[in-house]
């Protein structure tokens, strides 16, 4: 084949979603005389059979190429707009698209898999996803092996170079954890790559991160995935980085972090930066981190229920109705089930401090506990079956399943590690005003079978003035386990609860903690600090509080029997 | 017979609590010197804790004496004790009645003991023993029973006294209402106005050591002590006419760590 002054540079056959009016086809004079492109033409091969090339576009006197100069043929969408606009309906691969010079030269561009030669030169190039165009990884340059010289490239580059000589690109962004409590430090990894043709020297480039809180009203139109490249205020950037010599192709990770300085849903945007980037368009990644609850909260799970199904209770701490259709529930591998509009029994918008449990049959959960109101179970389906024990050869004191709860974004609203499962026992969340991953905060529920819909057994309301102490009930029954609920007037205090003798001996320290406000409570089994049962006999509850910032202690006592 | 029931409670004590933990043993005087049953007088309320130490004073024949506690600042758990003695020579014969805990789970005991004491110029020697019945009310509203023997003995010679009083050494009745076994091992030593005290306490949980001190002023008599763990500090002042005959009366706090104070007094009286 003869070498081509002028040959395809770059082809975007398949834009993402609707492919009308994207299409475009780049070619680039790579001889140092300008090229008249009269009499050139542009074919669509069909890779389905043999010999099967429409042409769509033939150059005229006006199409000059000037040399190293790139030169359009495309639809009337693309951006810059095309030299030349035409109709073009290039499909997915096994096809072709070629250059043919008047003397009968051609260049061609071969994707997917073909079975007949004349549709690609040496190997055919790759079918690229949606999105990306096909571009040669050198500007101009042909090695007659199609699989070589072209490779995907997202955003397609239509009248630019496809490398330029300096390009500092974000080619992944992970948040460590998507879902934290207010005070954490969220980190990030960004990676960060030279694209370019040229090396980066060292603090030349550096990388940023730009932080914005979200409010619920605006999540709809900046969710994950949707408009990552919106400027965000220049008083939101963080952390800025300088990195080390780049030299092309090579890509580095970048820690990143910062402390959200109140809770609710942050976007986080990382940059990397270089003087004269010839592709500002790879340069940022976005991605959203909730900090504290989302709009729902976890406040029992049912993992192990001895009858009827797995359920899970929600409560809406926000101060608006929230729509349950399109939430989602999902397990450590990823499996989710969506709540969805018109389930049987499904009530579908969880009023404020309401609570609501999902499940996969809600039919047979009412039935499982009758006092249960149908109207506050929604449908939850393909439920994400919960381990009971960890996986096997996991590491001692590993989490027996994961549970995140997300709203239709994607975000994590709330997620929590489950303990291993104690069969026909829930866990219940003992305090909504504290984290939901501290394990102190769950504890198996006092009743058996749960309580879904209903105030937990073992969490309580608003803070009351001063100290209290209550045992229910004050009888304990070998297998039955006692309810202690305390509040210790205190927004922020330290707490002790624990099990004595009669004689003042401890028996078991059931809460060393900060506690939060409000009433919490706990359930005991009956069993002292080594797990045997406690014999019967009358023995104290004792309860120490100490505000924060405090020196003296206040205390509480009670009683309780066990049978 | 020490030994023997040295013997005995160290080979009961080896286990955990099968049953009931009892509280404390002693009264107002024994909490505020570190659970020291020696630093009470002799008298009726011994028939709970210590039966050797039944008799009163020569010259009396009879007493009477009541005790309160209080532990931790709890009414449901307070502990009430009335006891009399009669004793008309060397043998002294006593009854008590004991209750505490809350309705529905209260536990009292009947006591019966029986004490004969030797006095000699310098020295004395004292052995005793109490039979307890004792019933729980459980939360049905029915109770079971059980009884056990108690049995103590006391020894003196100048200015010591060594002290070991064991209860439920044998029992019988309810597994649930027997009172698991104890032994309280003490010694004083007399100082003239003070007097040092010098406790073990165990039971099937484990020992506790205590101690502490009495100051003798006229009638009234201040007591200081501490036992543990966890260690409680303890403070008791007791009011007493001369002689054998009269009446006393005692109070005493003890502060726990953890838990607060627990308030006791017991009173008495002879003739």
């Amino acid at each position: 084949m003869l070498a081509l002054p002028v040959v395809l540079n770059e082809v975007f056959y398949d834009p993402a979603g609707f492919d009308g009016g994207f299409q475009f086809v780049e070619l680039v004079n790579r001889s140092p005389l300008p090229v008249a492109l009269t009499g050139w033409r542009i074919d669509a091969g069909d890779g389905a059979g043999p010999d099967r090339w429409r042409t769509w576009w033939t150059g005229t006197a006006t199409d000059i190429l000037l040399p190293a100069a790139r030169f359009v043929v495309g639809e009337g969408r693309v951006e810059p707009a095309p030299d030349r606009i035409v109709p073009i309906e290039l499909e997915n691969g096994p096809d072709a698209v070629r250059l043919v010079a008047p003397d009968g030269s051609i260049d061609v561009l071969g994707y997917g898999t073909h079975t007949h030669a004349p549709y690609f030169e040496g190997r055919p190039a790759i079918d690229v996803p949606s999105g990306f165009s096909l571009a040669r990884a050198a500007d101009g340059v042909d090695t007659d092996d199609n699989a070589a010289d072209w490779i995907p490239l997202s955003p397609p580059t239509p009248g630019a170079p496809n490398r330029p000589e300096r390009d500092l690109a974000v080619v992944r962004l992970i948040a460590l954890a998507e879902r934290v409590e207010p005070g954490d430090v969220v980190a990030l990894d960004a990676v960060v790559a030279n694209r370019g043709v040229l090396s980066l020297p060292a603090n030349e480039a550096e990388a940023r991160l730009w932080v914005a809180p979200l409010s619920e009203a605006t999540l709809p139109g900046v969710g994950v995935g949707e408009d990552p490249f919106t400027p965000l205020a220049a008083e939101s950037l963080v952390v800025r980085a300088a990195l080390a010599e780049l030299e092309p192709g090579d890509s580095v990770t970048v820690h990143l972090s910062f402390t959200p300085p109140t809770a609710g849903t942050w976007r986080l945007v990382a940059a990397a930066t270089a003087p004269e980037d010839g592709a500002p368009a790879n340069d940022r990644l976005p991605a959203i981190v909730q900090v504290g609850p989302g709009a729902l909260m976890l406040s029992e799970v049912a993992a192990a229920p001895d009858d009827g199904p797995e359920w899970i209770e929600v409560v809406n701490r926000t101060g608006a109705d929230v729509a349950l259709d399109g939430w989602t529930v999902e397990d450590a591998t990823g499996r989710r089930g969506r709540v969805t509009v018109g389930a049987p029994g499904g009530a579908f918008a969880v009023a404020p401090e309401s609570l609501v449990v999902l499940t996969s049959d809600p039919a047979a959960l009412v039935a499982r506990h009758p006092g249960l109101d149908a109207r506050q179970v929604a449908a939850c389906t393909p439920w994400p079956s919960l381990n009971n024990d960890p996986p096997s050869g996991a590491p001692a004191g590993s989490a027996a399943d994961r549970l995140v709860l997300r709203p239709p974004d994607g975000r994590a609203s709330d997620a929590l590690d489950l303990p291993p499962a104690n069969v026909g026992r829930t866990r219940e969340r003992r305090s909504l005003a504290r984290a939901t991953r501290e394990p102190a905060n769950w504890s198996d529920s006092a009743v058996p079978g749960g309580t879904p819909a209903r105030v937990n057994s073992v969490a309580g309301g608003p803070p009351v003035p001063g100290i209290a102490l209550t045992v229910s009930p004050s009888a304990h029954v070998r297998g039955e386990p006692v309810l202690l609920r305390w509040s210790t007037g205190f927004e922020s205090a330290r707490v002790t609860l624990a099990l004595y003798d009669l004689r003042g001996r401890r028996l078991r320290l059931l809460v060393d903690e900060d506690d939060a406000p409000g009433t919490a409570g706990v359930a005991w089994d009956g069993a002292d600090d080594a797990g045997r049962p406690a014999p019967p006999g009358l023995y104290l509850v004792g309860l120490r509080a100490r505000a924060a910032g405090a020196v003296a202690h206040v205390t509480a006592r009670a009683w309780l029997s066990v049978e | 017979m020490e030994w023997v029931l040295v013997l005995l409670t160290l080979v009961a004590g080896s286990g955990r609590a099968a049953a009931a933990i009892q509280p404390d043993p002693g009264n107002a005087a024994a909490r505020a010197t570190g659970l020291a049953l020696l630093a009470e007088p002799v008298g009726p309320l011994a028939v709970f804790d210590q039966p050797a130490r039944l008799a009163p004073a020569a010259s009396a024949r009879v007493a009477l004496a009541a005790a309160r506690t209080q532990p931790f600042g709890l009414d449901a758990l307070a502990r009430t004790r009335v006891a009399a003695t009669y004793a008309p020579g060397a043998v002294a014969i006593a009854l008590g009645l004991e209750a505490y805990g809350p309705e529905g789970a209260r536990r009292t005991r009947l006591v019966l003991g029986a004490a004969w004491r030797r006095v000699a110029p310098g020295s004395g020697l004292a052995f005793g023993a109490a039979w307890q019945e004792a019933r729980i009310d459980v939360a049905t509203g029915a109770a079971v029973r059980a009884g056990a023997l108690d049995a103590g003995a006391a020894w003196t010679r100048g200015a010591i006294t060594i002290a070991f009083a064991a209860r439920a050494l044998a029992s019988g009745g309810a597994a649930r209402a027997r009172p698991d076994p104890d032994w309280t091992l003490e010694a004083a030593y007399d100082l003239g106005l003070a007097r040092l005290h010098g406790v073990l306490t165990h039971d099937l949980v484990g020992t506790r050591p205590g101690g502490g001190i009495a100051f003798a002023v006229g009638p009234c008599a201040l007591q200081a002590g501490a036992f543990g763990p966890p260690w409680s500090g303890a403070l008791g002042v007791a009011f007493s006419t001369r002689g054998a005959r009269g009446v006393r009366i005692a109070i005493a706090r003890s502060d726990h760590p953890e838990l607060g104070p627990s308030d006791a007094w017991d009173a008495g009286a002879a003739w």
